[in-house]
């Protein structure tokens, strides 16, 4: 058990922690259309605005008539890229030069907005404000844009070259290319010590995470006198929660304090761990600033087809020992840098805490080529799963099928101990997956191309691990407070999908013996408490902070409830004028606070459990707090991810693949994780699911197309992009283990995007039918490889 | 999305009064219409919308002098669960039953499926990206770009977009026609390829109803389709076959920019049993004009196998 520094990190019994179908807070109003996003807002007297975008892959906007576009009813103001509000934008109080970064991400732009579009709908330095959105559309229309059209890059492959077109200044590289390396030991060493060397491609899709609500922000300024008589305080909605803080974040643009931005939208909608901040969420109280009224400007999904995962192209070069032990590992890769800014959590981030850090091999070589690019752009994403990940998966697979071996066997000999790469050890989480995924799935592995169905499709199936994440670089600020006998646990939120807050309030729950229902949630949008920081790992590293809290609270509960049976308050009326008389003696009278607990909603004595109050009554009229600050004890990203193995997860698949029309069926999934402990057990399965969801579109249908000529991309809607529908995803079977060696609360560790895979079915299908298909593996890929297309 | 006016027409008329105009366009389902409307699609757009739904005896699924007879309203939901179309016209409910989603087939009609515009991301990128020759361009995008959807069997007045319809190439394998306020039409005449229309309609001409020959006994029908995905998806490729005694119909969609009668397939097969040998080798006769491009190629290979699998469906 990991959690040997937190209070009751050792806990054994549960009632409330790990209980499915508890209700989230907000289900209520999620499920019935209450909940309002930023898209939502409407403000009286509220204006709209759009930034003209670019319909070039690369352009930059050389005139705008703006006389004609004042022309058109409705159209109340214009910025361009000559007005000074738009060149300082972003440098908070005029104090900063530096420019504005979105929140978490890795890249650097130039300026906040310019005249140069890096791909097809990105915003340019051309503002326009009107009284509906249609104005705003004719008022565009009326700008007549004149474009200088530049040399675009969406094929990677043609960037790299020494002869492409320079898309953008590159001062850390040549050409459109950054090469980035991570090594370890010597690979040519390896090599030579190896049997057998083997050497495949392994690719990658561009993956469209599709946050459900496109973004809009809508803002305006008022008098607050109690915040400031000299500075105007700030009302915006819309600006999703983010690493730095969403809403403050906008704040600090305009020199704002965070008491003077408000937000009362708890909704942000689900995400895969897209927490960029928009321009349009950043620019609307300047634009209100401007005109003196609320003005609200969206994003339409067209122009939000963000990445979720990058396109990279990779070589792999793996050598091995006749027993399948792996000795060398050379990943050459080019990878999509996209449009700034751009995470490079899906680039060369990816390096640092790959797959290959798991296993016992000494010699490795990692050289990535970033390829700047007008595809588009990717947000903080992925980094819990580098999306290399399965570059090993699929070399597991391609030495067992050589060795005529099951990859679990071969995944088994090269994954490290608990400690190191050293380590002889076997990883116990790790083992006991295996044992139950073996089980769950019948597991009965066969040779390539070796088992026909009764229909006559090829079944194949194939298998990986990965590790669960766990999260200790964000603090938390927990506060709790009793008052009327009830507990509260005020929070900020946000609700971004994943019930952070809800596992919290039931590790409070359980701390405190009290039912789930019995803890009062109270959202507060001037909170400091924001139970986030990544998926379900930031909720089991808070709920490590909450859970610190809660034995805070309780302490102080117990010594009220102390006092109380000492001192009770007379009853029935006024002491002081003689209505009241004596109460009978509290239960706990004679009592010390260590010799009570709380259970079952009722302070008793522990010797003598009998003995018992309700908690309103015990604690009487105490009004009391407890406050926590701080984060779990060890920081896995800090010792770099692969490293160190304490809990892991497995995934097995099935599929049939119908060599005559060349479509491919995932028959099922299979996922065995220990997530260390479960904390809300139904945000553990949803999350299983989604990143299952995630791993079909990306391997089966989901990809960007682009035209060659232009540059733009052609399928940037629900019909032409292939995000699987319900009826595309196979069974998903779960299992859960609790092996308690994460380091977060009760040693839990997170799930998050552990389980989401690039090849898990493209390394069953080749277990289907002997040929590699890159993924997505669509119909026409499949029966190019069958030789049939 | 700009704004339109919208009316309810009470009657054919009054529908085609409106449509003489020249700026108005008919509404049923809306299904296809709004949607190109709502990105701009075509370098015109209509100032009103009229409304046939509102319009009496457009709505309706009956028998009655030896065919069935479908009001052009009829929505696509209806057809799929009729039991008389389920049973005798087979192909027709299942083709009708494959079409998008549940809540599109509630809201779209027979009429508007087979009048749809054609399916061809250059066509339909928003604000008119690509005014193509189908928009009165001078060029096909497709052509010189990526065109892994569209024709298999070549061009039609210089463009490579596909039909889409599913209940159209169901029409055609059973002999249906298509009733007009000004005519009636073989269901294999109906289709065309104009600026930027995909049938034979004139500018003020309505469809009222569709009329399908009920089968003689012991015909069998069926409809196949393969898209990407198991909902939503228009097709990759379609196929409905009828098989009445020696001479059978079949019909391939999406794989040129009109549906595609099978005619060397019908022949490969006619008078002879369907079994795996004879179902193959029609699959192979329906593609032997094909004329894939690169990127194409694979639906070859999917329009063989869906004849051979449709006709297998019969039996």
């Amino acid at each position: 058990m990991a959690d040997l520094e937190g209070v009751n990190g050792q806990r054994e019994e549960f009632k409330v922690v790990g209980k499915p179908n508890l209700p989230g807070r907000l289900s209520y109003s999620l499920a019935t259309g209450i909940a309002k996003f930023g898209a939502d807002y409407v403000f009286p007297d509220m204006l709209h605005a759009k930034f003209l975008r670019s319909p070039y892959a690369n352009a930059m906007v050389k005139s705008v008539d703006v006389a004609a576009a004042k022309k058109v009813p409705g159209v109340v103001d214009i910025l361009t890229w000559e007005d000074e509000d738009l060149i300082n934008f972003g440098r908070a109080g005029g104090a900063s030069k530096k420019p504005p970064t979105g929140g978490g991400m890795g890249g650097q732009q130039s300026a906040f907005v310019d005249q140069i579009a890096d791909m097809e709908d990105d915003e340019v330095a051309v503002i326009v404000v009107a009284e509906t959105e249609e104005a705003c559309d004719e008022g565009l229309k009326a700008l007549n844009p004149q474009w200088e059209v530049r040399p675009h890059v969406v094929d990677i492959l043609e960037g790299r070259k020494p002869d492409a077109p320079v898309i953008r200044e590159n001062p850390r590289g040549k050409g459109n290319v950054t090469v980035v390396t991570n090594n370890r030991g010597d690979v040519e060493a390896g090599f030579k010590e190896a049997d057998q060397i083997i050497e495949y491609d392994f690719n990658m899709p561009a993956f469209c995470g599709h946050v459900p609500n496109p973004y809009a922000s809508v803002a305006y300024w008022y008098h607050d006198p109690l915040q400031s008589t000299e500075q105007q305080s700030l009302r915006i909605e819309g600006p999703v929660w983010t690493a730095s803080g969403g809403k403050d974040s906008v704040g600090r643009m305009y020199g704002l304090p965070s008491e003077m931005v408000k937000q009362e939208s708890l909704f942000q909608g689900g995400k895969y761990c897209d927490w960029g901040l928009r321009k349009v969420q950043q620019i609307t109280p300047l634009l209100s600033r401007r005109t003196g009224r609320p003005v609200r400007m969206a994003i339409t999904r067209k122009e939000m087809y963000d990445f979720n995962m990058n396109q990279r192209f990779t070589h792999m070069k793996v050598g091995f020992k006749n027993n399948g032990l792996i000795t060398a590992i050379e990943d050459f890769s080019i990878a999509d840098a996209g449009v700034p800014p751009v995470s490079t959590l899906g680039t060369s981030g990816d390096q640092g805490y790959g797959p290959y850090f798991t296993t016992r091999c000494l010699n490795i070589k990692q050289t990535m080529e970033v390829v700047n690019s007008n595809r588009g752009k990717m947000y903080t994403s992925g980094q819990h799963c580098p999306f290399n990940w399965d570059a090993l998966t699929m070399a597991l697979h391609i030495i067992a099928d050589k060795l005529n071996k099951d990859p679990i066997e071969i995944a088994t000999l090269n994954l490290h101990g608990p400690t190191d790469y050293t380590d002889p050890n076997p990883v116990p989480s790790y083992e006991a997956c295996v044992k139950e995924g073996k089980k769950l799935m019948n597991w009965n592995w066969h040779a390539t191309g070796a088992k026909k169905l009764p229909d006559g499709r090829m079944h194949g199936a194939a298998f990986r691990y990965q590790m669960c994440p766990r999260h200790s670089f964000s603090s938390y600020n927990s506060k709790l407070e009793l008052r009327n006998g009830k507990v509260h646990m005020p929070t900020q939120g946000p609700c971004t999908g994943i019930y952070a807050v809800e596992g919290n309030a039931m590790v409070v729950a359980e701390e405190l013996g009290l039912r789930y229902e019995d803890i009062s949630i109270d959202f507060d949008p001037m909170e400091v408490f924001a139970p986030v920081g990544g998926g379900s790992d930031g909720t089991t590293a808070s709920a490590w902070v909450t859970k610190e809290c809660a034995n805070l609270l309780k302490k102080q509960i117990l010594e009220a409830a102390v006092k109380n049976a000492e001192n009770p308050p007379a009853q029935g009326g006024f002491g002081g004028f003689g209505g009241g008389k004596a109460p009978a003696p509290s239960p706990l009278k004679g009592c010390k606070a260590e010799d009570l607990d709380i259970k079952d909603g009722k302070v008793y004595v522990k010797s003598d459990p009998g003995r018992s109050v309700p908690l309103a009554r015990a604690v009487g009229q105490a009004h009391l707090f407890a406050t926590f600050s701080g984060r779990p004890p060890t920081a896995l990203w800090a010792t770099g991810m692969g490293r160190y193995l304490d809990t892991m997860n497995i995934a097995m698949c099935e599929v049939a693949v119908d060599t005559e029309t060349g479509q491919v069926e995932i028959v099922r999934f299979g996922v065995v994780a220990d997530p260390g402990k479960v904390i809300r057990l139904t945000s553990l399965e949803s999350q299983i699911d989604q990143v299952m969801d995630f791993s079909a579109g990306c391997q089966l249908q989901e990809d960007y197309f682009y035209d060659k000529n232009t540059g733009v991309k052609l399928n940037a809607n629900m019909l032409d992009y292939k995000k699987v529908s319900m009826l595309d995803m196979p069974r998903v079977d779960k299992q859960f283990l609790e092996t308690r060696a994460g380091n977060a609360a009760y040693g839990a560790n997170g799930i998050s995007h552990s389980l989401a895979n690039t090849h898990l079915v493209i390394c069953a299908i080749y277990n289907a039918i002997g040929k590699w298909v890159d993924p997505p593996a669509t119909p026409d890929k499949v029966l190019k490889a069958l030789g049939k297309a | 999305m700009k704004a339109f006016n919208h009316t309810n027409a009470k009657t054919l008329a009054e529908a085609r009064t409106a449509l003489a105009g020249g700026k108005a366009t008919l509404i049923a389902g809306g299904t296809d219409l709004i949607g190109t409307l709502k990105d701009n699609i075509l370098p015109t757009y209509p100032e009103s919308l009229v409304n046939i739904k509102t319009i009496p005896d457009l709505d309706y699924i009956k028998e009655e002098g030896g065919m069935l007879k479908i009001g052009a309203a009829t929505r696509l939901a209806d057809i799929a669960a009729n039991p008389v179309v389920k049973e005798k016209y087979t192909a027709l409910a299942q083709a009708a039953l494959r079409v998008a989603t549940p809540h599109i087939r509630d809201m779209g009609t027979i009429g508007g499926n087979i009048a749809q515009l054609h399916r061809c991301w250059y066509f339909r990128k928003p604000e008119n990206r690509f005014p193509c020759i189908r928009k009165g361009g001078d060029r096909c995008f497709a052509m010189m770009g990526d065109n892994r959807y569209h024709s298999i069997f070549g061009a039609v007045e210089r463009c490579i977009a596909v039909h889409p319809s599913d209940t159209a190439p169901a029409l055609i394998a059973l002999n249906a026609k298509i009733v007009t306020n000004k005519r009636t039409v073989e269901a294999e005449a109906f289709f065309d390829v104009k600026v930027p229309g995909n049938t034979v309609l004139a500018a003020d001409e309505i469809i009222t109803a569709i009329q399908v020959p009920t089968p003689p006994a012991g015909a069998k029908s069926a409809f196949l389709k393969f898209a990407i995905r198991k909902s939503i998806d228009f097709p990759i490729v379609n196929c409905a076959v009828l098989v009445a005694g020696g001479a059978p119909r079949i019909c391939l969609n999406a794989v040129a920019p009109k549906p595609y009668r099978a005619t060397k397939a019908e022949a490969a097969i006619a008078g002879k049993p369907i079994n795996a040998e004879n179902a193959e080798a029609a699959g192979a006769a329906a593609v032997a004009d094909a004329r894939p491009l690169t990127a194409t190629k694979y639906k070859v290979q999917i329009a063989k196998t869906l004849v051979k699998r449709a006709l297998l469906a019969t039996v």
